[in-house]
């Protein structure tokens, strides 16, 4: 018997360390350790064995299944590493095949510009209003201390719906509408839609986009216009930026400045970009006239403000290095799908 | 404005380099546009006299002319094809390698064996006018062998203004000058107005009128007798040229001249063709018409400030003259007008007559009244000294009543109120007293009388700017508003903002377009918007036709733009805009005042998308596949999802510009709020788009108002959920919702969801008869459903759906 079991742990050894799958190796398992097992099989044989040889016989039986059982568990942890190895290789893709990208679009670049714009004034404490767009020659012109015989009245200049509707040439006229209906301070940034008789060419359009900015408050100065558009411009463009200000006229601010910003591009020197000058013109800006705070009914003893007005479109296709402003408002997708 | 600077040094001295004073200039409120250099080609150009003229042996065109340039210089023989030369003639020659005007450089030449060692000029070769006819005579004491250039001025640096419309005596040299002399410190000089009068005098010949004072303040005039009309002197007419302004002859030039000086228009009238030697200042009266120097008889409209003469009238006031009274070659005494005319009456004139001149641009700006007389005598200066005429003795000057000077009373604390610069009393005298402002500062009050030329200061703050333009707009130090506010959006910016956000990440790109239409646009779009045609603001003056209307609907301007990227490129295209339509409000409708604080139109804030194309390009995942209804309604249903609005219906539409069985409107809170659906074919056809272009349009008003943006928490379901399918064959008519709608009525509470996962025609379910398929979530909760329990209030539904529909369970 004993020599049987010799015999028979020698070969279950073998067919553990042969089987090359999982399910050969649960044959082995089976053919020895199973309820009708070679090895099982011997346990029951143990009765025809002599009584005093039965306990040596019984250990060493039961180390011979304890040997096989640790064989096979051994071989079936490599089989089952083996096996998913083999599986991870048959699932191997592909990976530069293109993935299923949801489709992107993207805002428009003026939104873009007005986002940016806006964000900037947001946080120094203005609000983002809007207003109408068909608008009353009160409104756009004589409430802004633009006399009746002001060349930007002319109909070659404004479009024109009756003897006083007209589009508004500029975001100003909310200036006069948000003083009317709120009590100072007043502080807003109101970006929307402009219109001018302009025949559209690589410069022009007769439909275009302004931000219009108010601060109207007790003891608000000049100084004070520089420095709120002065953090815009270093925000907006970059610390490093140089910005100036120049005399200039508008009937519903004095005194009026425009804004100059050095030239991105040459860094002041003068390029194609700022036609040599070193300078770029950014936005128009000025002290409310106190012609303006009187139509609205403020106090122009008590209170004084600032307000500024750019053109948006100016500011996206310099920021973007756009040449033509037709292409902002061809919608293009090749063009519209570059921003984001 | 173009200021040549040898005009400017005659008034004001300058040791500043141009660029400099260019940047000075700018800088405080004096734009400088551009610096040009005039005459710099010019090279190796000398007076010489012309001492024998023989005629070409080979060319009766041509003349050989022997010129001496000088003692010393040997005489040149010259080639010439003019025909204005005589011998003792002093004229230009550019000597070979010399260059005119143009910048051509003149050899040694032969014709037909002639050699002509240089080239006799014209006025044109040498930048002075356009004359190009004949070789310019030389004038003003140049002897031969002197550099004309140099002698003339002929080479010069042109300053170009941009003068804004507030400061109409920075409109001439003079002006400038001034502002040059204030911002470096040196002493404005004045022309020089010396002159001797005839002894006839012009009282007793000239008698002036002034009807309406209230649109001519002033009328000055003077009496010349003529020597001649000739040409005006070549460094007048160099400058003229420099400054933009064609020389004619001597008259034309010499009040053109003045007015560049000093911002005073002038009139010159032949003085024969002035009836009874009366110049009335009235308003035109009806019937009455002039023919002006442009030759087009003008009909006058009632209103319109004319001089006239006894009878009728002979310009009109400010804007031009007439041609009867226009000064001739046979005219011998000149009458000079010398006024000043109310802006806004000159301004309307020009744009009723819609005759714009060089005077109506000056006059609308609004001139100096103390002008009128100094620009006569100038007048009279110059044409003395050119030998053009003599003045009669003494001045008709109409002035009823002088202006007062404006007188301002401030404070330097006051000036500094709005500046926050530290401007101080010394400061405000400092920046003001040159540019022309008397001020007398007592211990508490600065008092500060305004000249004349200075019409745009008014008041206090006037001079605010002044002094801080002069004193420096960079030296004032930047600060900080002090107080803190609260920033923030508006509720429609951000609630755009967020219609953004789902449209791009469902892949829409944002377009903006003109919120312009057209009439045609309604024929093409169809009868549905014959609505939007009646309410739709029509614009006075449009460019041109198609951008005629305010936009009423937000299809057509879409549409320009799917056409753009269908045309350009196969690219499927999916555009959307949030934009506005408009239409007239209450008063502008009915043609009404619009009241202070109302807006004239209504203005509706839309979202629209358009789907044309390709949904994408096949991929290795995907077959191509065109945009179609469910993609628009799909976008839809996630922007109602993403604010939180539930319960939205779609309901079948059939209306133009919709395809009859393709659109939907969609309708929630009770509300339609927009419609989605596919153009009709013929829409699409009109607007040469693809025929699938699927179109969605949403008012974003009522959407603000409907949203709840997800506000409120739902506790999570503790207990599961069970899926039970359902199939049904229906009729093919029987819409998908209304199939769900029975499921949930008949599953009741218990019914969390109901989801169609397939819908099949063919064959297998019959001719007109589709197949749709559910699947159907129960869950409570309270507990866990039994299977009983969803056994039985699933067998509920599908008798639900056969005793409502008849339909055929699979």
């Amino acid at each position: 018997m004993k020599e049987r079991l010799e015999a028979i742990l020698g070969t279950a050894l073998d067919a553990v360390a042969q089987a090359e799958t999982t399910d050969a190796l649960e044959d082995v398992r089976v053919r020895f350790l199973g309820r009708k097992g070679e090895l099982t099989a011997l346990l029951r044989q143990m009765g025809q064995l002599a009584p005093e040889l039965r306990p040596a016989f019984g250990e060493a039986l039961n180390r011979a299944r304890d040997r096989v059982q640790a064989e096979l568990e051994a071989r079936q942890a490599a089989l089952l590493a083996r096996e998913k190895q083999e599986r991870l290789r048959r699932e191997t893709i592909d990976v530069t095949m293109p993935g299923r990208a949801p489709v992107l679009g993207s805002a428009h670049p003026l939104t873009i510009g007005i986002r940016e714009v806006c964000e900037i004034f947001v946080n120094m404490g203005f609000k983002v209003i809007e207003g109408p767009e068909v608008e009353t020659e009160f409104y756009n012109f004589t409430a802004l201390n633009t006399p009746a015989y002001h060349p930007a009245r002319d109909v070659q200049d404004t479009f024109y719906i009756s003897d006083s509707v007209l589009l508004r040439t500029q975001t100003s006229p909310m200036q006069v509408r948000e003083m009317e209906r709120s009590k100072p301070p007043v502080k807003v940034v109101v970006p929307g839609k402009v219109y001018r008789r302009d025949q559209i060419d690589a410069t022009h359009s007769p439909v275009f986009h302004q931000i219009e900015g108010l601060l109207v408050d007790e003891g608000v100065t000049f100084a004070d216009l520089k420095g709120v558009l002065t953090a815009f411009a270093h925000q907006f463009y970059g610390a490093d930026r140089k910005v100036r200000f120049r005399p200039h006229y508008f009937p519903f601010t004095e005194p009026s400045a425009e804004m100059d910003v050095s030239c991105g591009l040459c860094g002041g020197a003068g390029c194609r970009v700022c036609k040599g000058e070193g300078w770029i013109e950014i936005l128009g800006s000025g002290m409310v006239h106190p012609n303006v705070l009187r139509a609205v009914g403020y106090d122009p003893e008590a209170l004084t403000g600032f307000a500024f007005g750019m053109g948006l479109e100016r500011i996206v296709m310099l920021k973007y290095g756009i040449d033509d402003m037709r292409l902002l408002f061809e919608n293009d997708l090749r063009f519209l799908s570059q921003f984001r | 404005m173009r200021v040549p600077v040898s005009w400017l040094k005659d008034y004001v001295d300058i040791d500043l380099d141009v660029e400099t004073l260019a940047e000075r200039l700018t800088m405080t409120g004096t734009k400088v546009e551009a610096v040009i250099p005039v005459g710099s080609s010019l090279r190796d150009i000398v007076a010489c006299k012309v001492l024998e003229l023989k005629r070409h042996p080979q060319s009766a065109s041509l003349q050989i002319a022997k010129v001496a340039l000088g003692q010393g210089m040997p005489v040149r023989q010259v080639v010439t094809a003019a025909s204005n030369l005589a011998a003792g003639d002093l004229v230009p020659v550019v000597l070979p390698g010399g260059r005119i005007a143009d910048g051509t450089e003149i050899g040694q030449m032969e014709f037909g064996g002639v050699v002509s060692e240089g080239m006799l000029c014209s006025a044109r070769e040498l930048g002075v006018s356009a004359q190009a006819d004949g070789i310019l005579h030389l004038d003003g004491g140049i002897a031969p062998g002197d550099d004309v250039v140099a002698h003339y001025t002929l080479a010069d640096t042109v300053l170009e203004f941009e003068i804004t419309p507030n400061r109409p005596d920075c409109l001439c040299v003079v002006g400038i000058a001034r502002e040059v002399a204030a911002i470096t410190g040196k002493t404005l000089r004045t022309p020089e107005v010396s002159f001797t009068e005839l002894a006839d005098a012009i009282e007793g010949r000239v008698s002036i009128d002034i009807d309406d004072p209230d649109l001519c303040p002033r009328y000055s005039a003077r009496l010349f007798r003529l020597t001649g009309v000739g040409q005006s002197p070549i460094v007048m007419q160099a400058r003229l040229s420099a400054a933009g302004v064609r020389p004619i002859n001597a008259i034309v030039d010499v009040t053109n001249y003045v007015m560049l000086e000093l911002n005073q228009p002038l009139h010159a009238f032949d003085f024969d063709a002035v009836g009874g030697g009366r110049i009335v200042v009235r308003r035109a009266r009806s019937g009455e018409s002039l023919v002006t120097l442009d030759r087009v008889e003008r009909p006058l409209q009632p209103g319109m400030l004319v001089i006239a003469d006894s009878e009728k009238p002979i310009a009109v006031a400010g804007v031009m003259g007439g041609e009867e009274s226009e000064i001739t070659d046979s005219t011998t005494t000149v009458l000079l007008e010398s006024a000043t005319f109310d802006r806004q009456s000159v301004w309307r004139t020009s744009r009723d007559l819609k005759l714009r001149t060089e005077a109506s641009s000056r006059f609308e700006k609004g001139l100096d009244p103390a002008t009128t007389v100094p620009a006569l005598n100038r007048v009279a200066h110059l044409f003395e000294v050119m030998g053009a005429g003599k003045a009669f003795a003494g001045i008709v000057d109409n002035y009823p009543s002088p202006e007062r000077p404006t007188v301002i009373r401030t404070t330097a604390a006051r000036i500094d109120r709005s500046l926050g610069a530290g401007i101080t009393a010394e400061d405000v005298r400092a920046c003001l007293v040159p540019l022309g402002f008397g001020v007398i500062s007592a211990a508490d009050e600065i008092q500060v009388e305004v000249p004349s030329f200075r019409r745009d200061v008014t008041e206090e703050i006037d001079l605010a700017e002044e002094v801080v333009r002069i004193w420096g707009y960079n030296v004032v130090e930047p600060t900080l508003p002090g107080g803190a506010h609260a920033g923030g959006y508006s509720r429609e910016y951000r609630f755009a903002e967020r219609l953004r956000h789902v449209l791009t990440a469902s892949g829409g790109f944002e377009a903006l377009t003109f919120p312009f239409m057209s009439d045609a646009d309604f024929d093409r779009l169809g009868s549905a918007v014959d609505e939007g045609r009646r309410e739709a603001i029509r614009l006075l003056n449009p460019m041109v036709e198609d951008q005629a209307l305010m936009r009423t609907t937000m299809i057509p301007s879409i549409l320009a733009s799917v056409r753009v990227n269908t045309r350009r490129s196969a690219r499927g295209t999916f555009l959307f805009e949030i934009g506005r339509v408009y239409a007239a409000g209450p008063e502008l409708a009915a043609g009404q005042q619009v009241p202070t604080g109302a807006c004239p139109a209504v203005e509706t804030r839309m979202l629209i998308g358009a789907m044309a194309g390709p949904r994408e390009a096949a991929q290795w995942f995907a077959p191509e596949r065109p945009f179609d209804f469910y993609d628009a309604k799909g976008v839809v249903q996630a922007i109602m999802e993403d604010l939180g609005i539930d319960h939205v219906e779609y309901a079948r539409m059939d209306r133009l510009p919709y395809h009859p069985g393709r659109a939907a409107s969609v309708v929630a809170g009770g509300r339609a709020v927009g419609v989605v659906g596919q153009l009709h074919p013929d829409v699409a056809a009109a607007y040469d788009v693809p025929e699938g272009t699927v179109l969605f349009e949403l008012e974003l008003e009522p959407l603000m108002e409907l949203a709840t943006f997800h506000s409120a928490y739902s506790p999570l379901p503790r207990f599961p959920g069970v899926d039970r399918d359902v199939a049904v064959v229906l009729p093919i008519h029987v819409p998908a919702e209304g199939v769900k709608q029975a499921i949930v009525q008949a599953g009741g509470d218990l019914v969390e969801s109901v989801r169609l996962f397939d819908v099949y025609t063919g064959p297998q379910v019959g001719e007109g008869n589709r197949s749709l398929a559910y699947t159907v979530t129960y869950r409570s909760m309270e507990r866990t459903l039994t299977d009983d329990e969803v056994n039985q209030v699933h067998a509920r539904v599908r008798q639900a759906l056969v005793d409502q529909f008849g339909a055929a369970l699979r």
